[in-house]
């Protein structure tokens, strides 16, 4: 199960239990495991009722829990006995897949937590029973100065404070049998301590006074015992005849029966409130998970994300990972990572889809089967099934069934929108794509048939006219048609191969290039244009560079070109490669007037032509190239102004190879 | 076909594109050789087994076939020389089609004259085999004579450490012709450093810092960017 392969810390706070240093410590222990943190905070009704300050308090400490990455969540106990608490942590930490649980001791007389300032071992115990394999830290808070914010904020409820440290004793009441004993043996003592001021028939009130207090912590069995118990030891001990259970008198009868209704109607509302307390807090738990999957989903933006956290949500409420499987025509398809469960049946998977509707175990169709199929719905189309064991009757009400179909169109939606959005990149995409070839072609088609013109022209002019053209105008005709086809030549080769450089369809074969042999093997390709300018070099001797020499040398040809024609006849252009540690790094330098000023980077763009320059294509490209071969190396080309226009062409390079001597002949 | 004389070379061209076809018999015809055309590779294995061709013009990018597997096929047979037309995204199979045993190659678009001066050197190297080969060659002021492995540089003696001779004895033999990287690595280090082109990057300047008058702007020893090395003589070899 994926939530259970790594670690996740759930830290307990409560309002006046140093909530934002809990939060801290909880923060710094998440961080030094590596593990996923969560942060619960336990509402009691006490704290409901508690000081604005003191829960403002509460409130900052998870709001920083929030921004530090925790999930956040609150418990309403609707009572704080310790049992409630305590189940009510354990059920957190398991449907969390908790691993280690954080709670706080305020060493601080009155206040709710611990839960415990005693026997604080027992208290954590109980939790390591119920958590088998949960890590529980107990942190000691310290103790406070008298003059701090809090402990004066205690005195300002100094009334609340006593009454609290009365009701502590609460926490203590876990075992029923002890609570009725004790029940018992207090009202049996203030009787017999009261016997000769109260008439025997009021002594009675003390044992419902008993019953009251079982029945409200310790539920209805208990309280009946106690009523039991009360009734025999009234009769034995304060009726008369003292230890004999036939009273003399017979309106005691009437004493007992009154006393055993109104016990028994006592415990039954004190059941009653119990069982509603505990399903409220089901409710809000439900609500929470819903509310929780709604925001992480307004988050989630792609398919693998959102299923992750429906999956997540159905965890927590019916505690088995479900699987979720896409079927689009007919087909099941799941997202890689996932698996299928035991007893999986494709069939059952396409008829909740068909329904749509939910089918399998506990359901009017397949209820036999060991798992139930529930379809994913966008408007009135099912494009998904998510496949779980159902859990135990107990975590399978009607209540728990609404709560997995409503978590399941929540992520329906999601996904829906998830796909809608990736459809609507994917269109904006090729709209681009669609634009860039627009502006391709119709550059293409301008810039072609200037040279195209120019040798049609000629061509026809030398056939058709022959006669007429001397010997001098006909070798001229023929050079320009020479030059421009090389022209048409220079042009479809860039393009040619900046959309193979663009499509990936080039990988450099990198290898140890003598940098000289480079900057010479560009040289004598520009050779003849070269000849109006004075070009100089500059490289260390024996330097070895890490590149694909065919396109380096494509970079210093189109540079060079470039450089050529933005200097003045006679100008000078240098060019130097220097090799320092983890990179080489080469510079062409021209002397003309310099880039545009802002330009520097739009140069590199396709298809650029400076302000009232009407270059050709072909030459729009050659930077564009440039740029897209540096990428190619995984290094970088800039260009700024320094007297003329300066590239700078950077690429990374490995340590030079180590290189053998060999002997003379 | 045409009218030749029986001692007229006769080329076979092997490409799609009528247009080039019809310019490379013209050319090739003003030279006085006699061309036959093969629009497809098919065709071009017909040609080659029924007629004396002493040189082959293949184009790699053919209607039917790899120009490569053509090539494979004829130096299964034949040591005529072949001379590969190349476009410009072809480099890898140019390469590879050098290595597969052509001499030489062209890269489109070619100028008349640089065709010419490469079928030259191919027909010249032809007939050297089949002679013998040649013992010495020279070029600049350079003369190497291969029987007694010396080399003079303006008549004074030029030493050279074994591997720097393997490397120039190997770019003579193939004097005048590109020379693959691959090959030269796999015949100056031996079949297990073909990958290491540093090595022959090195030496290659080790020689040019011997024999060109100015090594950083090498005339005779030059480099074919992306594919390797060619040696050339300025003058005919002495036989």
């Amino acid at each position: 199960m994926a939530l259970n392969a790594r670690l996740h810390l759930l830290l307990a706070i409560t309002a006046d239990g140093k909530p934002l240093m809990m939060v801290d410590s909880a923060y710094q222990l998440s961080l030094s495991t590596g593990a996923t943190w969560s942060v619960v905070a336990i509402d009691t009704p006490s704290v409901a009722q508690r000081a604005p300050a003191l829960r403002s308090a509460l409130l900052q400490a998870l709001d920083k829990a929030q921004s530090l990455g925790a999930r956040v969540t609150r418990i309403s106990t609707g009572s704080h006995t310790r049992s409630a608490v305590v189940s009510s942590l354990a059920h957190r930490a398991l449907s969390e897949g908790a691993t280690a649980l954080m709670i706080g001791r305020l060493r601080q007389p009155g206040s709710d937590w611990p839960p415990v300032d005693q026997d604080l071992g027992a208290f954590a115990d109980v939790l390591a029973q119920l958590l088998p394999g949960v890590t529980v830290h107990l942190v000691c808070l310290p103790q406070e100065a008298p003059d701090s914010p809090a402990s004066s904020l205690r005195e300002r409820w100094g009334f609340r404070g006593r009454r609290d440290s009365g009701r502590r004793g609460h926490w203590y009441g876990f075992a029923a049998g002890p609570s009725v004993l004790l029940a018992l043996a207090v009202s049996t003592a203030l009787g017999f301590a009261l016997e000769r001021y109260l008439d025997p028939a009021n002594v009675i009130m003390l044992y419902l006074a008993g019953v009251v207090y079982v029945a409200s912590r310790a539920g209805r069995a208990p309280a009946i015992a106690t009523v039991l118990g009360g009734v025999l030891l009234y009769d034995l001990i304060f009726v008369h005849p003292r230890w004999s259970l036939k009273p003399t008198e017979p309106q005691y009868w009437l004493a007992f029966l009154v006393m055993l209704v109104v016990g028994l109607v006592i415990s039954q509302l004190a059941a009653q409130t119990r069982e509603q307390s505990v399903l409220a807090e089901a409710r809000a738990q439900r609500t929470q998970a819903l509310n929780q999957l709604s925001v992480a989903l307004g988050r989630a933006r792609d398919r693998g994300a959102v299923v992750q956290l429906l999956c997540a949500a159905v965890q927590s409420c019916v505690g088995v990972w479900p699987s979720l499987l896409f079927v689009a025509d007919s087909r099941a398809q799941m997202l890689p990572g996932q698996e299928l469960p035991a007893g999986f049946n494709p069939r059952w998977a396409l008829e909740a889809v068909a329904g749509p509707r939910e089918v399998g175990s506990g359901t009017a169709l397949g209820s036999d089967e060991p798992l139930r199929y529930l379809p994913l719905v966008a408007g009135d189309w099912a494009f998904g099934v998510l496949v779980f064991s159902p859990p135990g009757p107990e975590r399978d009400t009607l209540e728990d069934q609404h709560l997995v179909r409503a978590l399941a169109n929540q992520a329906a939606i999601a996904l829906e929108r998830a796909d809608l959005e990736r459809r609507s990149t994917a269109a904006a995409v090729e709209a681009e794509g669609e634009r860039t070839r627009n502006t391709l072609l119709a550059g293409i088609s301008h810039d072609f048939r200037t040279p195209l013109t120019t040798i049609v022209g000629n061509a026809t002019m030398l056939i058709e006219q022959a006669a007429a053209i001397g010997e001098e105008r006909r070798i001229a005709l023929l050079q320009t048609l020479l030059a421009e086809a090389h022209r048409l030549h220079i042009m479809t080769s860039n393009l040619l191969d900046l959309t193979r450089l663009d499509e990936g369809a080039v990988r450099p074969r990198l290898e140890w290039c003598p940098a000289d042999e480079l900057l010479e093997a560009a040289r004598s390709q520009m050779h003849t244009r070269l000849c109006h300018h004075r070009l100089v070099s500059k490289v260390q001797p024996e330097a070895l560079v890490w590149c694909d020499a065919r396109l380096v040398d494509q970079v210093l040809v189109n540079l060079l070109d470039n450089a050529i024609r933005h200097s003045p006849t006679g100008g000078v252009i240098r060019v130097a490669i220097e090799v320092g540690p983890g990179r080489w790094r080469l510079t062409v330098h021209d002397s003309g007037p310099g880039i545009p000023a802002g330009h520097e980077q739009a140069i590199f763009q396709k298809f650029y032509r400076a302000a009232g320059e009407s270059d050709s294509l072909g030459k729009g490209l050659g930077l564009a190239i440039c740029a897209a071969i540096a990428a190619l190396h995984g290094g970088t080309i800039t260009a700024h102004n320094d007297g003329g226009a300066k590239f700078t062409l950077t690429i990374p390079q490995p340590a030079p190879p180590e290189l053998e001597q060999d002997e003379t002949s | 076909m045409n009218t030749a004389r029986s001692d007229a070379v006769q080329i076979l061209v092997v490409e799609d594109e009528a247009a080039i076809r019809q310019l490379l018999r013209s050319t090739l015809e003003a030279e006085g050789h006699v061309v036959h055309e093969a629009p497809d590779a098919r065709s071009g294995r017909t040609l080659a087994g029924n007629r004396r061709i002493d040189l082959y013009v293949v184009d790699l990018g053919l209607p039917d076939a790899d120009g490569l597997a053509l090539i494979r096929h004829l130096r299964s047979w034949t040591q005529r020389p072949i001379v590969v037309l190349s476009a410009r995204t072809e480099e890898l199979q140019k390469v590879e089609a050098l290595d597969a045993g052509a001499d030489d190659f062209v890269t489109k678009p070619f100028g008349v004259a640089e065709l010419h001066a490469r079928l030259r050197v191919a027909l010249r190297h032809a007939r050297q085999t089949a002679l013998g080969g040649a013992s010495s060659l020279s070029f600049g002021n350079c003369r190497i004579d291969l029987t007694t492995k010396s080399v003079l540089m303006g008549g004074l003696p030029v030493r050279l450490t074994a591997t720097q001779w393997r490397l120039l004895e190997v770019m003579c033999r193939h004097v005048g012709r590109v020379v693959t990287s691959r090959q030269l690595l796999k015949e100056v280090w031996g079949p297990g450093h073909a990958d290491q082109a540093h090595y022959l990057r090195i030496y290659v300047r080790q020689l040019r810092q011997r024999l060109e008058a100015d090594p950083a702007h090498p005339v005779y020893l030059t480099t074919e960017t992306g594919v390797g090395y060619r040696l050339s003589a300025d003058a005919e070899p002495a036989l």
